[in-house]
């Protein structure tokens, strides 16, 4: 690499143009940072609707990227730093969905915790930027400069509100942990750079292929230690820093006490971006880098899998809090959704994005609905807060109705839809007669069995809403019309994936076969 | 690498140096003593790259380790307050438990330490081919032969090399991307760091500000 610098062009501008999005946002950030200075402070709401169109813009310019390219991706850009393809354009547009809808919600959570200040909406767009090159990172060093970007910037917004001591604990907490998990995960990139002898995916998929078969090794790994402890190491020091950053069991502890103490417009980004950022790094590093050593991870992943699962849903069922609570559900979920890592094959990656889509939607409007709870002298986080909300705001009581059922998982929803593939994945890899272990059969079982126990919490959100005795807090919900459409924009999302999936399926599909290509690329090599 | 002449003196000096500025580091009682003696040691360090021809991680060693992350030692040391050992108080690091643990792990350290030494030099021969001395010497010319090629430096006496032209080179062509990623990181740091630190009094102060020029 040292050697082939031959070139004086450092970058082209096609370059550029793949990755326009992120420039597009990175300008708009700095564009708000300047605006929250100019404007006066009662105009500073225009910063959030700056955002916003910053992020439309960048949306736009992602379709035309994705219409422009479509018939010959994957194209690599920066000398291999990057790479655009299938599965890094519709993780993409989810961390697009995810900031617009937060954005959206952030307006009146600010205004009631009269914190409505320019900055929130910049760390916004930046963590949207680093989310957006670890879709698209093709190599250690660009995928962890941008997970720490990311992890920087919900660092300092779990932290935002600066008067509320639970932010304060919550931001420390994140920090400190967060912490340790990138040096745990660095750790392991640096392993995996020395068995490689190389920062780019490709040629560790490459080099992991040959170690493993056997081959005899040339230049500098000739004759010298075995190298197979080391690549068991390095997987397991990559698995513990990913497992700390999706928040998977044992490396949970941070999210309920981050997610209830963060100010909830950022939960409600940290539940959705943060964890499907962290799950593209996952499928990145795992499918691509590492797909040679299938054998060595699937049973881990599936161990921590079954793990997490089962202690998300059973903790949550005993939760006071609704932010708590729906931390342990993300907890859960992201044990459903290493489902579809686990698998590896159509299903399972159709599962991983179509259900990360739809997590993304639901997970934001619950959210949401707990936001327009919370005014002036009330906190409302609790799920006691919700009583009677089916008399004082029918509308609101349906939409929560419907997101939990989703989050549950109930046919006719988009988590449904979800979850049908990512154990459908599982049930599939069972029956490969290449790789069909009977353990994957059991894991399917046994995440179907959990989501049953998940209904138990989600009902209870309904059943307090309907059931209620009197209502909690008679004064009207006030709604901003922007919360008001966001939580329209995720309800509606919710159900048209639920009952007319068949397009999103069809996207997906297409979307995510580069992934399958290079994971059964790497499977033949073996 | 059998080192000769003016080399191997200059070696044996930094060397001694570098372990002697390490040994008073741990043993000094003054925290401001011990930081200036890790300073040397650095430095000690820094030289012995040198000699092995790796002078742009000299040059690293001296800007980050001595210029920066020594300042941040100091810092931490001025505004800490270490007190108790100065006073010479003893007990308070020399419990059995913790003698015994800093034994436990100086002897596996050290163990690892001689083991990675022996296979990791043995490696290292077999995969140049050094291991008669005909193919050693043969070695040594080659790499004499190179440095021929080489510009000399100002002094004339020995010869630039071209690493830290090959490092920049790729540090702003292949990793153009992730530097402009992290100089986003920085600015994120920058922001965070002062939004999080401001008072609320200084908050009020520029908002007042702002009312009074609306009105």
């Amino acid at each position: 690499m040292l050697l082939q610098a031959n070139t004086t062009a450092l970058f082209s501008v096609r370059d550029l143009q793949l990755i326009a999005p992120e420039l597009i946002l990175t300008l708009s950030a700095c564009v708000v940072l300047v605006l929250e200075v100019i404007l006066p402070r009662r105009e500073r709401k225009w910063t959030a609707y700056f955002s916003l169109a910053g992020i439309a813009l960048a949306a736009v310019s992602l379709f035309l990227l994705w219409q422009t390219n479509r018939d010959n991706l994957p194209l690599d850009a920066f000398y291999g730093m990057v790479r655009i393809d299938g599965f890094g354009l519709v993780f993409k547009t989810i961390f697009l969905l995810a900031a617009a809808l937060t954005v959206a919600i952030s307006l009146r959570y600010l205004d009631v915790e009269g914190e409505q200040r320019g900055e929130y909406y910049a760390l916004i767009l930046f963590a949207t930027v680093g989310m957006m090159f670890l879709a698209c990172g093709y190599d250690l060093i660009s995928l962890y400069i941008s997970l720490e970007l990311m992890a920087l910037t919900f660092y300092v917004l779990v932290g935002f509100t600066k008067r509320d001591r639970r932010s304060n604990e919550a931001g420390m907490k994140y920090f400190l942990l967060g912490a340790f998990s990138s040096g745990v995960l660095l750790y392991g990139m640096s392993l995996l750079f020395g068995i490689a002898g190389s920062t780019n995916l490709g040629d560790i998929s490459q080099s992991v292929t040959s170690i493993l078969s056997g081959a005899p090794l040339e230049g500098a790994l000739a004759g010298g230690l075995p190298l197979r402890p080391m690549l068991l190491l390095a997987m397991i020091a990559l698995a513990a820093g990913l497992f700390f950053k999706i928040a998977a069991v044992p490396f949970h502890m941070w999210a309920p006490d981050a997610y209830e103490g963060a100010p909830t417009s950022v939960t409600a980004f940290l539940s959705t971006g943060s964890k499907a950022a962290s799950f593209a790094l996952f499928a990145r590093i795992f499918l691509e880098a590492l797909g040679g050593m299938r054998a060595d991870w699937a049973p881990l992943l599936g161990l921590v899998a079954a793990i997490t699962i089962m202690v998300g849903n059973w903790a949550a069922v005993t939760q006071v809090n609704a932010k708590r609570l729906l931390a342990y559900s993300s907890i859960s979920n992201a044990g459903y959704l290493l489902l579809g890592v686990i698998a590896a094959n159509e299903y399972g990656y159709i599962g991983l994005v179509v259900y990360l889509f739809v997590y993304t939607l639901m997970n934001i409007g619950a959210f949401g609905v707990i936001i327009s709870l919370r005014r002036r002298g009330l906190v409302g986080d609790n799920v006691d807060d919700l009583t009677g909300l089916g008399q004082k705001a029918p509308g609101m009581a349906l939409m929560m109705t419907i997101f939990m059922l989703s989050l549950g998982g109930l046919p006719l929803t988009g988590g449904f839809i979800g979850k049908w593939f990512l154990f459908g994945g599982l049930l599939q890899r069972a029956a490969d007669p290449a790789d069909g272990k009977d353990w994957y059969l059991w894991l399917a079982i046994w995440a179907i069995l959990n989501t049953v126990v998940s209904f138990f919490y989600y009902v209870r959100f309904i059943r307090v809403m309907y059931l209620g005795d009197g209502v909690a807090d008679a004064r009207p919900l006030s709604l901003s019309p922007a919360l008001r459409a966001a939580l329209v924009v995720a309800v509606v999302g919710v159900i048209v994936i639920g009952v007319y999936p068949q397009p999103f399926i069809k996207l997906a599909q297409t979307l995510v076969s580069s992934l399958s290509d290079a994971a059964s690329g790497a499977f033949a090599l073996r | 690498m059998t080192l000769t002449g003016w080399e191997a003196a200059f070696f044996w000096v930094f060397a001694i140096a570098a372990l002697v500025a390490a040994l008073l580091t741990i043993l000094a009682r003054n925290a401001v003593h011990s930081a200036l003696f890790l300073i040397s040691t650095l430095v000690a360090v820094a030289a012995l790259f040198v000699l092995l021809g790796a002078e742009f991680i000299a040059g690293v060693q001296i800007l980050v380790y001595v210029g920066g992350v020594m300042v941040l030692f100091l810092f931490v040391i001025m505004l800490v307050n270490v007190g108790a050992e100065e006073r010479g108080n003893e007990m308070l690091f020399n419990r059995p438990a913790q003698v015994a643990t800093s034994a436990v792990f100086l002897v596996l350290l050290s163990l690892g330490f001689i083991y990675a030494i022996r296979q990791g030099y043995e490696g290292l021969l077999a995969r140049d081919n050094l291991i008669t001395q005909e193919q050693r010497a043969e070695a040594a010319n080659r790499r004499h032969a190179r440095q021929q090629d080489l510009r000399p430096t100002a002094t004339g006496t020995s010869r630039l090399s071209q690493d830290t032209q090959l490092v920049g080179a790729s540090l702003y062509r292949f990793a153009a991307l992730p530097f402009e990623i992290a100089s986003v990181l920085l600015l994120v740091a920058i922001i965070g760091s002062v939004m999080l630190a401001r008072t609320s009094k200084q908050e009020a102060a520029t908002d007042d500000l702002e009312l009074k020029d609306e009105g």
